[in-house]
C-alpha cells in the first residue's frame, strides 16, 4: 500500500516537474498561463512573446513623450459608446482564439509607411484614409465582402462579418478612431469592432513581438 | 432484603456472567472502537487520495498519449513513404511492386490502429475513427506516389482493383458490372478535363470520397501520375510551416520581401491581406487642407520613426565626438547622441567598445 502510494506520488511529481520546466523557460510571460502565442502573419508563423531581458529599455521612437497636439492629442477611453475598448491581454487572446480560427482580424489603421516599419503580428493594413476618401461603391462592397459581409438586394448584410480589432500608434493617435467611425458609418456592426487604444506604443512598451517588413518599406509609402 | 440482594446479586451475577461469558468477544469489541475511528479515517483518506492521484495520473497520461498520438499521426505518412522507398529498392517485378505498394498503403490504417491502441488504451473510440480517417485519406497520395514508379496502365488497373477490394465488398460486383459499362461513359470521364481540375482542387478527404464514388473502370481513365505530381507540389508548400526567426534583442520579426518570397504560404490571412491590400492600395484623394496637414504630420512622424532605428556599435578608439563627426559632420553634434543614449552613457567622455548607441537622424 505504502509503496504504491509513494510510487504514484513520485510519478505525479515527475510529470509535474516536466510540465513546470517547460513553462519556466519563459521568465517574462504575457499572463501567468500564457507564456507565448503563435499567430500567422502573411503566411509566416510568428511566436508572440515578450522580451526576456528584464533590463531591456525602450529606446526607439515609442519612447518619445511629446508630439504637437493637435493633431496628436490624448484620446478618451472610448471611440463610440457601442464600441468596446480592449487592452493588451485581450489582443493576445484575440490572436489565439479569433485570428487563428479565422473568426477575427487584427487591423492596422495606420498609413502603410507606419505599417511596414513595424506592426503587431498578424495585423492587416487598412489605412484609415481608404474609407475617408469616399471610394467608389464597388470597392467598398469588395472591401466589406472580404471582411465577411454579404450583398443582399444591393445592401450589405454584416451578420457573418468578422470581428475586427483595430489599433494604431497609441493613445495619442487618431488613425484607428477615424477608421472605426467610418466603419460604423458604413453600417459595420459595432459589437464586431474592438478598439485597442494602447496601440503600438502599448504593445512595444510591454516588449511584445513585432513584425518589420523590409521589402515593402519604401515602395509602398503612397502618401509621400 | 435477601431476596432483593439475591435478586440484585443474581442480576449482577447474570450481568457479570453475561459479561464474562461474552468476554472474549467483548474485549475484541471494546478494543476495536478506540483505534478504529482513526484507522478507518486514515484508510478512507488513503483510498480517496489514491483515487484522486489515479485520476490525475490518468489525465496526465491521457494528455501525453494524445500528444504522442498526434505526433504519431503526423509521422505516419513519412513512414508510408519510407516503406514505399524500400519497395522501390527491392524491385523484383513491376506488378509485384505495385501490389506491395498498394497493399502497404492500404495496410497503414491497421498499422496505425495497432500502434495507437498500444499508445493510449484509454483514448477514445472517436479518436481511432479519426485516425483511421486520417491515415486513409493520406493513403491515396502514397498510393499515387507508388504508382508513379510504375507504368500508367498497370498501376491504374491495380489501384482500381485494390480500391474496389478495399472500399466495399459490393464494389466487386460493381467491378463486374463496370465491365459491361459502355465505352462512351469511360470516354466521357477521360475527356472531361473539368472533372480532373476539380480533383486537383479537392482536399484529401474530398478526393477520397470522389475516388470511392468512381467505378473501377472509371478510375483507370484518371491520369493518376499527373494528379499526384500536381498535388505533391501544392501539398509540399503546405508542409513547410517554419516559425519566423525573432531577433533576440528587440523581439522583432524581420520579413525581407526578397528573402521571404520562397517561404511564403497562401494561408487565409496571407490571402486576405493580399486581397485587402489590392483594394486599399489606391492613393487617397483628400481635398480638405486640414486633412492634408494631418497626414503630412503623420508621414513626418513615420519618417522620424524610420530614422530612429539607426544604431552604431562603439569600436575601440571611438569617442562621442568622432562618432558625431562621422554621422553629422560636426563633432559638436555629440550632444544629440548623448541625449539619445542617456540610459547607456553616464559620462559623455566615457564610452566603451561594444556599446550599442542609437543615432538619431534629426
Amino acid at each position: 500500500m505504502r509503496i504504491v502510494v509513494t510510487l504514484v506520488l513520485l510519478v505525479g511529481l515527475a510529470f509535474g516537474a516536466i510540465k513546470k520546466k517547460e513553462d519556466e523557460i519563459y521568465l517574462v510571460k504575457i499572463t501567468p498561463d500564457i507564456p507565448y502565442v503563435y499567430v500567422d502573419h502573411k503566411g509566416v508563423k510568428v511566436k508572440v512573446m515578450r522580451i526576456q531581458d528584464t533590463n531591456h529599455l525602450l529606446t526607439d521612437d515609442y519612447s518619445k513623450t511629446s508630439r504637437p497636439c493637435p493633431p496628436f492629442c490624448i484620446h478618451p477611453i472610448k471611440v463610440d459608446k457601442r464600441v468596446k475598448t480592449v487592452a493588451t491581454v485581450e489582443v493576445v487572446k484575440f490572436m489565439r482564439d479569433k485570428v487563428n480560427s479565422g473568426k477575427g482580424i487584427i487591423i492596422d489603421a495606420r498609413l502603410p509607411k507606419w505599417y511596414y516599419a513595424e506592426t503587431i503580428p498578424s495585423a492587416i493594413n487598412v489605412p484609415f484614409t481608404f474609407l475617408e476618401s469616399n471610394p467608389p461603391k464597388e470597392k467598398v462592397v469588395a472591401f466589406f465582402k472580404l471582411l465577411g459581409a454579404k450583398e443582399k438586394n444591393g445592401k450589405l448584410d454584416f451578420s457573418n462579418a468578422k470581428e475586427l480589432l483595430i489599433f494604431c500608434n497609441g493613445v495619442w493617435c487618431d488613425q484607428s478612431p477615424r477608421l472605426i467611425r467610418n466603419l460604423i458609418k458604413y453600417g459595420y456592426p459595432t459589437d464586431k469592432i474592438l478598439y485597442y487604444r494602447n496601440g503600438m506604443q502599448g504593445w512595444k512598451l510591454l516588449g511584445l513581438t513585432t513584425v518589420v517588413e523590409k521589402g515593402n518599406f519604401i515602395k509602398n509609402s503612397q502618401t509621400k | 432484603m435477601k431476596r432483593n440482594t439475591s435478586v440484585e446479586e443474581e442480576f449482577f451475577a447474570y450481568g457479570e456472567g453475561a459479561n464474562g461469558a461474552h468476554n472474549p468477544n467483548d474485549h475484541h469489541f471494546k478494543a476495536a472502537p478506540t483505534p478504529s475511528p482513526f484507522s478507518k479515517i486514515i484508510q478512507i483518506l488513503l483510498i480517496i487520495v489514491l483515487i484522486a492521484l489515479l485520476i490525475v495520473l490518468g489525465i496526465i497520461g491521457y494528455m501525453y498519449a494524445k500528444k504522442a498520438f498526434a505526433e504519431h499521426q503526423s509521422a505516419q505518412p513519412v513512414a508510408a513513404v519510407e516503406k514505399k522507398k524500400q519497395h522501390t529498392s527491392t524491385t523484383a517485378s513491376q506488378s509485384s511492386l505495385i501490389s506491395q505498394g498498394v497493399s502497404g498503403t492500404l495496410s497503414t490504417p491497421e498499422h496505425s490502429k495497432q500502434s495507437k491502441s498500444s499508445l493510449a488504451a484509454a483514448s477514445l473510440v472517436s479518436q481511432s475513427q479519426q485516425a483511421a480517417a486520417v491515415s486513409s485519406h493520406k493513403s491515396p497520395s502514397t498510393k499515387v506516389q507508388s504508382s508513379v514508379l510504375t507504368q500508367k496502365v498497370q498501376s491504374a488497373s491495380f489501384v482500381s482493383e485494390k480500391v474496389a477490394q478495399s472500399t466495399t465488398n459490393s464494389s466487386v460486383s460493381s467491378a463486374l458490372a463496370s465491365v459491361q459499362a459502355s465505352a462512351e461513359q469511360t470516354k466521357k470521364v477521360a475527356s472531361s478535363s473539368v472533372g480532373q481540375k476539380s480533383v486537383q482542387e479537392m482536399s484529401d478527404e474530398e478526393l477520397i470520397e470522389y475516388l470511392r464514388s468512381l467505378k473501377p473502370d472509371q478510375l483507370k481513365n484518371i491520369d493518376i501520375e499527373k494528379l499526384i505530381l500536381e498535388r505533391k507540389k501544392s501539398s509540399g508548400s503546405k508542409k513547410k510551416v517554419a516559425v519566423a526567426k525573432t531577433e533576440y534583442l528587440n523581439n522583432q520579426v524581420v520579413l525581407d520581401k526578397n528573402v521571404q518570397k520562397k517561404k511564403k504560404e497562401a494561408t487565409p490571412i496571407a490571402q486576405l491581406s493580399q486581397k485587402l491590400a489590392a483594394i486599399v492600395k489606391t492613393p487617397p484623394v483628400i481635398k480638405e487642407t486640414k486633412e492634408k496637414s494631418y497626414i503630412k504630420g503623420l508621414v513626418q512622424e513615420a519618417q522620424t520613426r524610420e530614422a530612429v532605428n539607426r544604431y552604431y556599435i562603439v569600436a575601440p578608439g571611438d569617442t562621442l565626438s568622432k562618432i558625431a563627426k562621422r554621422f553629422y559632420g560636426q563633432a559638436s553634434a555629440y550632444v544629440k547622441i548623448y541625449e539619445a543614449n542617456q540610459d547607456i552613457i553616464k559620462d559623455p567622455k566615457l564610452i566603451f567598445p561594444g556599446q550599442k548607441l542609437r543615432i538619431p537622424k534629426y
